[in-house]
This record gives C-alpha cells, sequence and structure tokens, in this order.
C-alpha cells in the first residue's frame, strides 16, 4: 500500500506555464471607467499604473516602481515621493489622517534607504469643515512631522463645495538623503534571501472597518502608523550592505509587497503562515469577514529582503526597535516559480499567494 | 463565537470570537441562549448551540 | 481559535492523510465530489490535494452560490440599482459578477448607489437610517443564508420598514445535486456533504442519494481536518462494500436540521416552479421566492427589471466546471482571457467558485504519489 511512484499533471503543467507567460506581459488597460478597484493597490491598481501611467512619462526612474523615485542632484542621491490621503473616517482608534499622511510619505523615504528630510502639505478642505477638526488634524501633522524629524517646509490649500471632499483630503510629498549604507532595489533579490517583517500585521485596515462602523463587529484594534525611520536606521547600522529590499506594507498588504518584489526580482518566494505574526483579535476579526490578513493594509510596518547570513543580526536590531518587538521571519526568497508567491499552510499542504484583484476594504488610507 | 451579552426580548445576542472580536448576532432560530453558550453564526444569525 | 485550532493541527492531518493513503485501494481511481463552494475554497486554502494520493481526485460541484446566478438576472440587480433613489446592498462576491453590460461595481462608477454588506441585517439596518432612500438586498445563497434573509424580513414586516425590499436568488442544493446523478457526463464515487447547509435541512434530505443512486455521502465540516476525515470515511464506506449517509460534522449537523430555521423559511418563501442555473439550465422547483404573504417587500414587484434570459458567451465554460466535467485548468480561457481581474464567467469571481480558488491558490504544479 505505499506509494509507487510520484506523477506531475503533464497537460495542467502546460497551462500553467502559459498563464504564467500571459501574466508576465505588460498589462492592457481594458476598463471604460474607474472603479474602487483601481484604488485597492492590488492588481487593478498595478494595471492602472503599469498601462495607463508608466508608458506616458517615459522615465527610467518610474520605471523601477519603489516606493520612492530616486534623482541625482549635485552629487547627492536624493529620493522623491508623494502620497495622498482620503481615508474615511478621518479619525479612527490609534491615529487620524493627519499622522497618516506625515507618516506614510516619511515611510516611503525610508523604506527606499532614504533619511527624511523635508515635507510639502497639500490640503484639500471641504465647504463646512469644522475649524476645531482641522486644528486638530494640523496638531496631529505637526506631532507627527516632529517625531520623524521631518520638517514641513511648503505647502498648499485649497477649498472645495460641500460634498466633494468628506471633510478634508490631504496629499503630502517628501524628500530625503539616500543613506550611504543603503543598497536597495526591488531587483536585487536572490534565492535564499530570507523575508522578516516588523510586527504584527493587518491591524490599520482592520481598526478603519471597524471604525466605519456598518458591520455589527467590534473589536478593540488600533492602526498601527508609526514613522520606521527608526527601525530602517537600525537595520542600515546592523546589516547594510546584506539587505536587499524593503518595503512599507500599504494598500494590498504584506500579499501584495511579496508579489510586487517577485516579479521585479524574477524569483518565487515562500511564506511559512505559521510564522507571520497577528494579532489574535485581528486574526478573529479578519475570519469573521472572510478576509486573510496579509492582504490588509499596515500603516507601520515594514517588510525586509535581507541576505541569509545577516538574517538573525537583522531581527535582532529589528526587535531591539520600539514598536517592533514582534518582527518575525516568516520565508524566503526561491528560485522560482518565477514571480509567484507561495505559502506553506499551517495545516501542512501548499498553495499560492496572490493579490487581490480590488479591496474588500475601500479608502483605508 | 461565545454568547457575552444576550437581549431575549429583541431575540439578539452580542458574541465574541475567543480572541476579542465581537458580534451582534440573531438568535431567534435556536433555543434560547445563555451567557457562555457557543454558536454557529452565518450572515448574522445563529443556527446552531455548539456542545460544549 | 482554540477551537477551531484542534481542527488545523498539522500532525493530525498527517495522520489521517496515512491513514487515507493505508485505505485505498492499489490502482483504483476515486472521484469524490464536494458540492459546497466553501469545501472548494477551504481544499485549496490549507492545501488539501497535497495531503492525498493522486488516486484521489476531488470534483468540485455547483455549491457557489455567486457562480450559479445567471447573467440576465444580474442586469435585472443593475438596472434596479440605476433606478432613482435605490440603495442596491450585496454581499462583496456579488459586486464583480459580469452581467451582459458590466457588473454592480461599474454600475457603481456610472453612479449607482451600490454598497457591500455582510449580512442583510446590515441592509435592514440601512434602510432605517435612510427612509428617503429604497433598499434593495440582492439576496443570494443556498440553505445556509436563506434564514439570514428569511429573519430579516420578518423583521421589517414586523417593524415596518416599508423603503426595504429584497431580490431574491436563493437556491437549493439538493436538485442540482439530482441533476448531476442523473446526467451521464459524471461517474462520481461520492459526495462530500455541505456541512452548513446540512446545519439548516438536516443529513436527512441526502438519502436519497445511497437509497436511489447507490453512492455514500459523509456530511463534513470545513475545518482542514474535517475534510481529510470525510475522505477517510468515504473511502472506508467504498472499501467496506457500505453505503449510506454518515455524518462526521456531527458536533455541528443535527439530523433533522433546525426546524426554526426551515419554518421561518416556509414562512418567508416559496419554492419558484423553475430557475435557470448558469450553465446547468432550467432546474425545477430549485430556487425561492417571496412568498405572498411577503409579497410586499419583492423587490422584482416593486421595481421594473428586464427579466431577460442572457445566454453566457460562447467561450465561458462555467457550466462544464461547475458540473465537474472540467477542472478549471482544463476551460479553454481559464487564466488567459479569464482571469479574477477580468472575469469572463463567476466561477473565477467568487471565493468560492472553482476557477478563482484554483487561480488564487491552487495554480501550482504539484507531484503527487500514486498507490
Amino acid at each position: 500500500m505505499s506509494a509507487s511512484e510520484r506523477i506531475a499533471g503533464g497537460r495542467e503543467q502546460r497551462v500553467l506555464e502559459i498563464i504564467e507567460t500571459a501574466r508576465s506581459k505588460r498589462p492592457r488597460f481594458r476598463d471604460e471607467r474607474i472603479t474602487t478597484a483601481h484604488g485597492a493597490g492590488g492588481k487593478a491598481t498595478q494595471t492602472l499604473i503599469e498601462a495607463l501611467l508608466v508608458p506616458a512619462f517615459g522615465s527610467p526612474a518610474l520605471e523601477a516602481l519603489g516606493d520612492a523615485g530616486a534623482v541625482r542632484i549635485g552629487g547627492l542621491d536624493l529620493a522623491l515621493t508623494t502620497d495622498s490621503f482620503v481615508v474615511k473616517p478621518i479619525r479612527f482608534p490609534g491615529g487620524s489622517i493627519g499622522e497618516l499622511a506625515v507618516n506614510g510619505t516619511v515611510n516611503d523615504l525610508a523604506v527606499s534607504g532614504a533619511r527624511p528630510i523635508a515635507l510639502s502639505l497639500s490640503l484639500i478642505l471641504e465647504e463646512g469643515l469644522e475649524t476645531d477638526v482641522l486644528r486638530a488634524e494640523i496638531n496631529a501633522i505637526a506631532a507627527a512631522a516632529r517625531s520623524s524629524g521631518a520638517e514641513i517646509i511648503t505647502g498648499d490649500t485649497k477649498v472645495v463645495e460641500r460634498g466633494h471632499a468628506d471633510q478634508l483630503y490631504i496629499c503630502t510629498t517628501g524628500i530625503g538623503q539616500i543613506d550611504p549604507r543603503a543598497r536597495l532595489s526591488p531587483a536585487a533579490l536572490r534565492p535564499g534571501d530570507r523575508i522578516i517583517v516588523s510586527g504584527t500585521i493587518g491591524e490599520h485596515g482592520t481598526a478603519i472597518m471597524l471604525a466605519r462602523g456598518s458591520f455589527e463587529l467590534d473589536a478593540e484594534i488600533v492602526s498601527d502608523t508609526r514613522p520606521l525611520w527608526p527601525a530602517v536606521d537600525a537595520l542600515l547600522e546592523a546589516a547594510g550592505p546584506s539587505l536587499r529590499a524593503m518595503r512599507d506594507a500599504t494598500r494590498g498588504g504584506v500579499a501584495t509587497v511579496l508579489n510586487e518584489l517577485a516579479r521585479a526580482s524574477g524569483v518565487g518566494i515562500v511564506v511559512r503562515e505559521a510564522d507571520v505574526p497577528v494579532h489574535p483579535t485581528v486574526a478573529a476579526a479578519s475570519e469573521l469577514l472572510g478576509i486573510d490578513p496579509m492582504h490588509v493594509a499596515n500603516e507601520g510596518k515594514l517588510v525586509l529582503f535581507v541576505a541569509a547570513e545577516a538574517a538573525e543580526e537583522a531581527l535582532a536590531a529589528l526587535r531591539a526597535v520600539d514598536g517592533c518587538e514582534r518582527a518575525a521571519q516568516i520565508g524566503e526568497v526561491t528560485e522560482g516559480p518565477a514571480g509567484m508567491v507561495l505559502v506553506d499552510t499551517a495545516f501542512g499542504g501548499r498553495r499560492v499567494m496572490d493579490q487581490l484583484v480590488g479591496d474588500p476594504l475601500p479608502r483605508i488610507c | 463565537m461565545t454568547v457575552v451579552r444576550v437581549d431575549g426580548e429583541r431575540g439578539l445576542a452580542l458574541c465574541a470570537s475567543e480572541d476579542g472580536a465581537r458580534h451582534t448576532v440573531e438568535t431567534g432560530l435556536v433555543d434560547p441562549v445563555s451567557l457562555g453558550d457557543s454558536v454557529l453564526v452565518h450572515a448574522g444569525v445563529a443556527l446552531v448551540t455548539l456542545p460544549g | 481559535m482554540r477551537y477551531v485550532e484542534e481542527f488545523r493541527d498539522p500532525e493530525l492531518g498527517h495522520a489521517m492523510a496515512g491513514e487515507i493513503l493505508a485505505t485505498v485501494e492499489p490502482g483504483r481511481h476515486y472521484k469524490l465530489m464536494e458540492v459546497c463552494g466553501g469545501h472548494t475554497h477551504s481544499i485549496y486554502k490549507y492545501g488539501i490535494d497535497d495531503l492525498l494520493p493522486a488516486n484521489v481526485e476531488l470534483v468540485h460541484g455547483p455549491g457557489c452560490p455567486v457562480c450559479v446566478i445567471p447573467m440576465g438576472r444580474v442586469d435585472d440587480g443593475i438596472a434596479i440599482a440605476l433606478q432613482p433613489r435605490v440603495t442596491l446592498t450585496c454581499f462583496g462576491d456579488m459586486l464583480r459578477v459580469p452581467g451582459s453590460r458590466g457588473t454592480l461595481l461599474d454600475a457603481k462608477a456610472q453612479g449607482a448607489d451600490v454598497r457591500m454588506v455582510y449580512s442583510p441585517l446590515d441592509a435592514l439596518r440601512i434602510a432605517r437610517q435612510n427612509p428617503d432612500r429604497e433598499v434593495v438586498f440582492f439576496a443570494i445563497g443556498f440553505e445556509t443564508t436563506a434564514p439570514s434573509t428569511a429573519l430579516t424580513l420578518r423583521r421589517a414586516k414586523a417593524e415596518g420598514v416599508a423603503n426595504f425590499s429584497c431580490i431574491c436568488n436563493h437556491v437549493t442544493i439538493l436538485p442540482p445535486v439530482r441533476a448531476l446523478l442523473e446526467s451521464p457526463d459524471l461517474r462520481l464515487d461520492g459526495f462530500i456533504g455541505p456541512g452548513h447547509v446540512c446545519t439548516v435541512v438536516g443529513a436527512r434530505p441526502f438519502e436519497f442519494i445511497p437509497a436511489d443512486y447507490g453512492r455514500p455521502v459523509v456530511i463534513s465540516g470545513f475545518e482542514p481536518l474535517d475534510i481529510l476525515q470525510s475522505i477517510h470515511m468515504l473511502l472506508r464506506q467504498l472499501a467496506e462494500g457500505r453505503c449510506e449517509v454518515e455524518n462526521q460534522y456531527r458536533r455541528v449537523v443535527p439530523y433533522d436540521g433546525n426546524l426554526r430555521a426551515l419554518e421561518v423559511m416556509a414562512d418567508v418563501f416559496e419554492l419558484r416552479p423553475h430557475f435557470e442555473w448558469r450553465g446547468m439550465g432550467f432546474i425545477s422547483h430549485s430556487a425561492l421566492k417571496l412568498s405572498a404573504a411577503y409579497e410586499e417587500f419583492d423587490a422584482e414587484r416593486r421595481f421594473s427589471a428586464p427579466g431577460v434570459r442572457i445566454a453566457d458567451p460562447k467561450a465561458c465554460q462555467c457550466g462544464e466546471v461547475l458540473k465537474g466535467v472540467i477542472k478549471p485548468w482544463e476551460c479553454k480561457v481559464f487564466g488567459t482571457a479569464c482571469t479574477p481581474e477580468h472575469a469572463i464567467g463567476t466561477c473565477m469571481v467568487s471565493p468560492e467558485g472553482a476557477c478563482a480558488a484554483y487561480y488564487n491558490y491552487g495554480r501550482l504544479a504539484r507531484t503527487r504519489q500514486v498507490v
């Protein structure tokens, strides 16, 4: 009764190869209108960016599709990034739109290996917005900027009629100087590299969803918004040349980051489900709603790819940073299948982890 | 999920999973529930009271 | 979570996989159908196939309530959503199901007020909170979710929430299973029965499968250990020449079902004479509509909708996938013209659809043991 041979389905294998070829082609933008799926950070967003936006601008820096764009000016390597914040509601457990507006941009610089230096702040205010609410957000922005070490040096303000901005929208642009210790690139991953996350995942998106109160569901989960430069600084110090790439896992969650990097580097990734740190309450709420925490937005977590020999040190350095105590190694980079992210389930089977097309939780950042 | 509060008049219960997420649930389709009961819930309705 | 964790224990899983290996007859090929989309999803999500020898083939059945909705019904939902003051509510899966001219999500982009809810009770609350809107709930699901819709309608009636109505697309599980058993296309050895549907209807209605068609059934829970254990129980029945309905999900499923749920459903719903199932044609007495007592809440009466039967696109092979005749990857457009981003058919849209489950989780070359 023992196994006598192992077989692989030949026809199935050929179909899978055809599909991978189709997936690796540059997408075409086929939708007639923009839908909320295009804002979710998943596949629809990716297609919008890769098929409609990038081809129009002819910029190699843009084509790299990092969290920030790199530019060299007078011998200095600088990183530039921009982000808009349309989160609803504007206040939620653990923070508000003002904090996100600073931390989101500062973190895109940080994970590109750039120390945040300065920010611009653009406000679009809805007619009828209460001054007290605005004041509270301005104070939150100021506090977050101080905390991050970046200075707000310029800005703009517009007002639109009632009904056109959901209280307020914020756009921040940040500039930073790329740290000489950083040698990061999304295409730098090598088989054998280890993958680390800086803490428990899925908190921000879940907190927003619960704050919307549209579900009869209640749990104490708070957004994890925080600036990540201290964590990046510690990592650069402990393992600088061995760090391949870093991303902050915002819209689309950790799953999106892993898929994007696997594609950019042409490698495979395997994640061990049992090692992914998730707060039990987040796990419970997600299970109730049929959502995988790997697809849920974070606002203070980074995903790190590091050479195997430096992984222990990197992890130790990270865990010593405030807020990153639950950092964990969750998987590694493999030869293949190229561009694919696989999960070894806690149960012992193996499955694919793809990005979602849209997002079950719109407007989370 | 475990029942943490009962509203017998309206046939509702507040239920919680072990790790803290709480959910309002219709209880009209099962025998009256008490605090600490475990129920199987679908689309906001308790369909079965679980043993133990 | 701890209760659930026992049923996901990898050591127990391995032990069960070993017992399955020991029960399989060398050289024999088994085709077992899991009827319920929730099982399809679990099977791929936990990689259960990896723990089975190649001799045991899992065939996916039609138990995905989103998958079986024909395009014409989606068009009806969109037509209603586009009417003035209407707020259409539905489960998340429904948003990207293609009608003949786009999805509900597309309709939302065109200005329709379409909102996702997690239960019909959320929809009723929206109606209470927005008395100036006509709130319509697009109800889908087998007997598992029908009680929820029924209870919601009872509340709506008791509280006189006049601006609430429902487009009912609830379907029942047994008629398509019977249609599959009658079909010459398939030769199945046994069925993994739908655990949650059975909490409502009980195990009793499945007795006709062994009695009239000589195939064993095991009603299964949804955790990976439940599914493995159910597969083992089916293989043992086949090995021992038994043919009966066994209840692996005993901890949850009562033999007679939930009588109160059945009574509420009988009050609020009645069977449609026939209903079109995507890819399976018309099946009689397989779907529910609102009973006369609840007519006032029937959105199909309150609003006009085209009510037209739309043929599936020629390229679409959802019907064959739903009947388990072909595997998802055997569909000619799987993964190329039909992807989760741009789906031609419903099987690729819902997380319970076999194509979506395979594409999102199972799209992996595997080597499996042959006994």
